[in-house]
């Protein structure tokens, strides 16, 4: 999380610290073999509970035509559905209601839904070919965060912490942040360090209360109280420093002043106080409720202050019934505040070395799951669509694609190891190379997978 | 866990290391194979020459060298010619011939083909590697300094030392062992009891030791890693999460180590137990083990893919904690570097794979028994022998009905003699016999002993005190709003209150007040003797009586209600609340006796037993012989309540026994399906994909020789066949591990190619053999162990030794590392004096900051806070929910717990200096060892010496206590509370010295 000071039990034992000076002094003077960065941070927009592509960002013109149709048996062969009753073998095709228009000077299509993000889509490389077979929700999550569908790996920003650590000492180096209506559960293990040691895991920023879990004083202990706390803790530990001479009492120093330097500013830096009215007007943030706008904006103070991994979680995606409704209010959530962090990541020189990445654990089956005015989608990791912007990603690109239903992804199928590899390339880290030794193997975030989308990357 | 990182830029960094770990140097004659160069050919050649047959290359094993090395030109190898052996050509080749090729990675380093060259050139012979090999006892030779040596350990220490021109370090002070030891045998601190005694010397070391391992905390501190490596949680895991009860497991767990079952019993219990010989409960409950497993609801297709995960996980967790193996790499494919093939694996699958699969859509799970919890059976034994002692001898209360004066009078004169010989009769709820009280502190009762009062209730005791405010029996905190009774003297000071007189506040909620207030008239302050009583008839009368007699100018107001609120405060006798959690206020200095709670109304002469006029009328009459009219009514009225009360306790006991008898605990359980599932192996690992069909087996490597049928309980057997090499060495390695935070073999689940390798692998073959000659006993290991001489070295680092071993594997002197999560809050518990030492039972919940788990799935249940007594319990008992493990313990490296973990991470970061210095139970504890401090003395430098000992087991030396002193005289008020948080987060206290 935080540069400390070497011990030397920390090169055989756990420690970030060694690794991230180490990363960040070779990437400094350009030497291994890890290549340039494109991007310091990235803010990882994670649409919880499974958007549905095709109402969103894959345009069906054939699904729209034959919705209502049975699917043809060739598509469904061999799928399981997660809801839909197996005893359905061939459910309807449902169309998406919201209309597609073109965009930008690229003209990507993007659905009504996400009329903001659409002013913006030049930014983006719009990724229609995500495929997987994990079709429940927590393996899913825990597949999009770690390449793997079992508990146990590290997740992305573990491994970013791990391996090239963080950019401030103020912040922790991988920061969580929730927002939206639960209709599926959000678990620790979704920011879990894994195998990694646990000073890696990311840190849930809290919506109430102190931003932190443990940043406030106890009632009545005010700073120069823990000042003088501190210093005489410091002549303990130095006195037995001397006697001992173990390095690691200095690290525990360092931390505790570490601590107590977050205390001042980690309040700060997720206080939205210093923002003017214009740019909470821009993202939509209306008060001081815990929403995705502000989580939007707080990401951008973090990338700001040099935190490396920012992970915003907004839930109640996950719409079995009620789709259109679900969705409407869903996106006019995440909208305005999307496009206004791109704008404002921009607007600020950050975007360029900023990687903004959307998406869910899966998108949502083109067929329909119940009827009438309250019909949904079912989970659909057949072939689903991410986006990625910002830090050497090129804007207005289209990548792959999906069948005529949007169902099964077709061309240029993406798979979720590819995605992560190409994460680590903008960051300027080989894929194959950021490993860790664990039960007697080296295991990477790509695990035996990955290869690098070229295609949406500058030159 | 292996923590090495890998990344190529500092690659060079760990050769570095790994050449001192195995400090060979290159150009030496006796190059061995096992030790030198597998581990080269391991790294380098086994991906594409290894034991994975699907990505071998040229039909070239290395991990099968004997064909290849034939004494002809152009073998492969010909021993004592690199030259004319083709693959020295290889890994020395500079273009395109290079081994291993160019796009796999770099090429061997020049101390790594030199190895290879010297061991050609030495005739290329190939023995095992080492752990694969039967442990035997090695020798033990002369050494220098052998007046060191306490015992064998130290000898093969010392022989290492002396190799290396390093002697150990000189002894640690005492104080700094004492800590040591009781930190690393019970997860504890010393009680001020055990260092005062160790420092008057009534024992020798070896003395110490074994009163520590004596101690039921031992078994309660070993459960701790054991249940990282067991997966021990109190929830599914998953997305649903949904709440189980495994904790009767974590009792067998604790039992078993207090007990020091042997470590074959130990293992085969928990791995078979359902499959022994008309297993019992307790071995039932042990296969719980296993049951671990997470679960999820399973709603789809993918129930059985997750059945599959489960047993994945169950193998996963066998081969780290019992063969160090793992075995996880051959899941998909023959395992690279290990000679486990991927048939095997699913051999080994079989026999796990019979456990049944029970219930349908969400409702899926295993095999479950209901157990009656120990709470419970004992109090069903309890009610049985109420019940056979009042169906047995009704004859004795049928007697009160008797009319003979000469009877009754000798009854009644027996009685005055003896007032608790009717308590017997009357089974009050709750029964103390005697306290006496400082007026610092309450006695608290605990949850389950505390008597449910919604209604009607008496209270009596004895009394003898000065006090005028003082509170005997109180469940009442009017600041707090937690209501509920509370009966004292004098009435906490309220403006109505009579100071040295009794008074009673009852409420039937605990806000806003609603209920009734009495005071009374009669003080019973005087330094004498007083049977003190309240009655309460609810919804009738309240009424208070001293010394047996009815206070009738007791002044009540408010409203006779109904029923009493039950408020969460602890039941405190001898004191009371004042807006707090644990009794802080209205303390009784003075003596209680014969004290007994009823839920019911009661006389005062049916509580005192008898007036002190009463007792010298009974004496008269005793004496002259003659019973008055008087006496015989009195007689009756104080006999009338026993006789209605036992047809009422025979129907109360039943009653209970109906009841109790129904309150069973599901725990989940291993069982063997009759007709055992057909095994495949699965393809790329992939369930779906049906390979060949196998049939349950043991790996070839562990030479295990066992009975047929293959199955559980014969593979759990099997492990402690002496030719199993793995299973002795893994075991002691991970003891040897939580003394010196590393084993002996530092990859504790590791012991194969890639594993680290041993650094005293003599030492670890001798305990090995040690421990499976001693009937596999721990505690005889663990007491070799803290009885050597390399135990009790200093921690501290001097200069040679910081050079020569900076990583301390040479053990030059004791490891100095942080504590666990657990021990660094159950220090502070333990501290504040209000510890909870119950051991076993179900988990509590102890405050965690708001908003905690907030998304969790509606499934996995509410944090329900648990009274505050809970919150003093060993951190062990903290409800394990494994998608929302408690906050400070993960900030502190606990695992969630979802997968077996044999070591914890040990890392060192800013948010754990913010958890413990801000958590709101840190800062309760150190808040109580604030208040003991401050009550235990008035003398400030007594303060700060007692705080250091409750928190760092020692004295201050005089410059601390000089500093400590000055900063209490210049902070405020609560600088004793700073002082205590100081303290508490020192790196001294949270490290093991």
């Amino acid at each position: 999380m935080t540069k400390h000071l070497i011990s030397r039990r920390s090169m055989l034992g756990s420690t970030a610290g060694f690794l991230s000076l180490a990363a960040l002094n070779s990437l400094a003077a350009g030497t291994g073999s890890t290549k340039l960065p494109t991007a310091k941070h990235v803010i990882y927009l994670f649409m919880s509970g499974g958007p549905s592509h095709v109402d969103t960002f894959d345009p069906k013109p054939e699904l729209t035509r034959l919705s209502g149709n049975p699917i043809p048996e060739s598509f469904v062969k061999d799928v399981h559905f997660a809801m839909i009753p197996s005893s359905t073998s061939q459910p309807n095709l449902q169309g998406s209601p919201f209309k597609f228009n073109k965009y930008g000077d690229s003209g990507t299509a993007v659905s009504e839904l996400f009329p903001q993000v659409a002013t913006q889509v030049d930014k983006l490389a719009v990724i229609r070919s995500v495929h997987s077979k994990v079709f429940n929700h927590d393996p899913a999550v825990n597949f999009l965060n770690t390449g793997d569908s079992r508990v146990g790996r590290p997740t992305i920003g573990a491994w970013l912490s791990y391996g090239l650590g963080n950019l401030t000492e103020e912040m922790p180096a991988y920061v969580v942040m929730t927002s939206g209506v639960k209709r599926q559960p959000l678990l620790t293990s979704y920011w879990s360090s894994g195998f990694l040691p646990t000073e890696h895991q990311g840190v849930e920023l809290r919506s109430s209360g102190s931003p932190i879990l443990f940043l406030e004083n106890p009632d009545g202990i005010f700073r120069d109280d823990r000042r003088r706390q501190l210093d005489l803790m410091r002549w303990m530990n130095e006195k037995r420093f001397r006697i001992t001479r173990d390095s690691e009492i200095l690290t525990r120093i360092q931390q505790y002043e570490l601590a107590f330097r977050m205390q001042m500013e980690a309040p700060r830096i997720t206080s939205l106080k210093e923002e003017s009215k214009t740019t909470l007007e821009q993202y939509g943030v209306q008060d001081a409720k815990p929403s995705f706008a502000k989580n939007c904006l707080l990401a951008r103070r973090m990338v700001e202050s040099g935190v490396r991994y920012i992970q915003l979680y907004d839930m109640g995606w996950d719409s079995h019934g009620s789709l259109p409704m679900q969705h409407a209010s869903q996106c006019a959530a995440v909208d305005k505040p999307i496009a206004a962090l791109l704008r404002d990541l921009e607007q600020r020189g950050m975007l360029e070395d900023t990687l903004v990445i959307w998406g869910g654990e899966f998108g949502r089956t083109p067929v329909i799951q119940g009827g009438g005015t309250n019909w949904g989608r079912d989970h659909h990791p057949h072939g689903f669509t991410m986006w990625m912007a910002g830090g050497g990603i090129k804007g207005g690109t289209v990548y792959g694609s999906t069948d005529e239903f949007g169902f099964h992804a077709q061309d240029d199928k993406v798979e979720v190891h590819d995605v992560h590899a190409t994460v680590l390339k903008t960051l300027g880290v080989d894929h194959t190379e950021l490993t860790y030794l664990h039960q007697g193997r080296d295991f990477r975030l790509t695990d035996v997978g990955g290869r690098v989308i070229e295609d949406i990357l500058k030159t | 866990m292996n923590q090495q990182a890998n990344l190529s830029f500092i690659f060079c960094l760990f050769i570095s290391f790994c050449l001192w770990i195995c400090p060979a140097r290159a150009d030496r004659v006796d190059v061995d194979y096992a030790n030198d160069i597998a581990p080269i050919f391991t790294k380098y050649c086994y991906p594409c020459h290894g034991p994975d047959k699907n990505t071998r290359q040229a039909n070239l094993r290395l991990d099968d060298l004997r064909p290849f090395i034939r004494d002809v030109p152009k073998a492969i190898i010909r021993p004592g010619s690199a030259e004319e052996s083709h693959l020295w050509h290889r890994i020395i080749a500079n273009d395109e011939n290079r081994m291993p090729p160019l796009e796999h990675g770099d090429a061997l380093t020049a101390t790594e083909k030199l190895l290879i060259k010297n061991w050609i050139l030495t005739g290329a012979k190939v023995t095992r590697h080492w752990a694969y090999i039967p442990p035997v006892r090695p020798t033990i030779e002369m050494v220098k300094q052998k007046k060191w040596i306490r015992n064998p350990i130290d000898y093969f220490v010392l022989k290492k030392l002396n190799e290396h021109d390093l002697s150990p370090s000189p002894k640690a002070d005492r104080s700094i062992l004492l800590r040591r030891l009781a930190l690393d045998t019970t997860g504890l601190p010393p009680t001020l009891e055990e260092m005062e005694a160790y420092e008057s010397s009534v024992r020798d070391w070896e003395g110490w030791v074994d009163y520590f391992l004596q101690k039921n905390s031992y078994g309660e501190h070993q459960a701790v890693s054991w249940l990282d490596a067991a997966r021990y949680a109190d929830t599914s895991g998953h997305a649903a999460d949904k709440p189980r009860t495994m904790w009767l497991f974590r009792n067998w767990v604790i039992n078993a180590f207090n007990s020091n079952m042997p470590y074959d019993q130990f293992t085969i219990e928990q791995l078979a137990g359902d499959m022994l010989d008309a297993p019992t409960e307790s071995q039932l409950i042990a296969t719980g083990f296993h049951r671990n497993s997470m679960q999820a609801l399973g709603n789809n297709p993918r129930k059985e893919e997750f059945r599959v995960k489960g047993i994945v996980d169950r193998l996963e967790t066998t081969g780290k904690v019992w063969l160090g193996l793992t075995v996880g790499c051959a899941e998909c494919h023959d395992h690279k570097y290990d000679p486990i093939s991927q048939k095997e694996y699913y051999e080994l699958f079989a026999i796990f794979n019979n456990v049944p699969h029970l219930g349908e859509r969400f409702e899926v799970h295993g095999p479950r028994i209901n157990v009656l919890s120990p709470t419970v059976k004992r109090l069903i034994n309890y009610n049985k022998s109420e019940l056979a002692r009042l169906q047995k001898t009704p004859s004795e209360i049928d007697q009160f009905r008797t009319e003979d004066p000469a009877e009754i009078l000798s009854r009644l004169h027996r009685w005055s003699n003896n007032p608790r010989a009717i308590r017997v009769f009357q089974n009050p709820a709750l029964a103390i016999d005697e306290l006496s009280l400082t007026g610092s502190k309450a006695h608290l009762i605990r949850k389950e002993e505390t008597p449910e009062i919604s209604a009607s209730f008496s209270i009596g005791m004895w009394i003898k005190t000065k006090q005028s405010e003082a509170d005997l029996v109180s469940k009442y905190d009017w600041k707090s709003e937690r209501r509920s009774y509370v009966f004292g003297i004098g009435g906490q000071k309220d403006p109505e209150s009579r100071p040295g007189n009794l008074y009673v506040w009852l409420s039937q909620n605990q806000h806003p007040f609603r209920g009734a207030v009495l005071y009374g008239s009669i003080p019973v302050n005087d330094d004498q003797w007083h049977h003190v009583a309240v009655s309460y008839d609810a919804g009738k009368s309240l009424r208070l009586y001293v010394d047996g007699v009815l206070d009738e100018k007791a002044e009540l107001t408010g409203e006779l209600v109904n029923s009493i609120a039950a408020s969460p405060l602890p039941l405190s006798i001898g004191g009371g609340y004042d807006n707090s959690s644990i009794p802080n206020q209205f303390f009784l200095e003075g003596q209680i006796k014969d004290l007994a709670i009823f839920g019911r109304p009661l006389t005062g002469m049916q509580l005192s037993g008898f007036t002190r006029t009463k007792h010298r009328e009974i004496h008269d009459a005793f004496a002259s012989g003659l019973l008055s009219d008087d006496l015989l009514a009195y007689y009756r009225h104080l006999t009338a309540s026993f006789l209605d009360e036992r047809t009422r306790r025979i129907q109360r006991h039943e009653q209970a026994l109906r009841k109790l008898s129904t309150q069973f605990v599901e725990v989940q359980v291993m069982d063997e399906l009759a007709d055992p599932r057909a095994t495949y192996v699965h393809v790329r690992g992939n369930f779906e994909n049906r390979g060949e069909r196998v049939y349950p087996g043991v790996p070839a490597i562990l030479s295990q020789e066992h009975e047929k049928p293959t199955n559980r309980l014969t593979f759990a057997r099997g492990l402690f066949n002496r030719q199993n090499p793995l299973v002795a060495r893994v075991a002691v390695n991970r003891i040897w591990q939580q003394y010196f935070g590393y084993g002996i073999v530092a990859t504790p689940a590791d012991f194969g190619l890639q594993g680290e390798h041993p650094s005293h692998p003599e030492l670890l073959d001798w305990l090995a053999v040690e421990f499976f000659q001693s009937g596999w006993d721990m505690k005889h290991i663990h007491r070799l162990i803290l009885n050597s001489a390399v135990y009790q070295q200093t921690s501290s680092i001097n200069k040679v030794s910081e050079e020569v071993d900076p990583e301390n594997r040479l053990l030059s002197r004791a490891s100095r590392f942080r504590l666990s999560g657990e021990q660094i809050r159950d220090i502070a518990v333990h501290a504040s004096g209000w510890f909870d030492d119950q051991i076993g039972g179900p988990s509590v919940f102890p405050v965690q900051p708001e908003g905690v788990g907030q998304y969790r799935d509606v499934t996995a249940g509410t944090w329900d806070t648990s009274s505050e007594q809970e919150q003093y319990r060993r951190s062990l008992y903290t409800y394990w929910q494994r998608m929302s493990p408690y906050p400070m313990s993960v900030l502190l490296d606990a695992p969630s717990r979802e997968r077996c973990v044999v070591r914890r991470s040990r890392t060192n970061t800013p948010l754990q200096a913010l958890a413990l210095m801000n958590d709101f139970n840190m800062q309760r504890y150190a808040e109580d060892i604030a208040e003991r401090v401050r009550k235990s003395s008035s003398v400030i430098e007594e303060r700060v010496d007692l705080a250091f000992r409750l928190i760092l087991s020692r004295q201050p030396d005089s410059q601390e206590l000089k500093a400590f002193t000055t900063y209490v005289n210049a902070n405020k008020a609560d600088s004793l509370f700073l002082v205590v948080q100081v303290l508490l987060n020192l790196d001294e206290s949270l490290t093991r010295e």
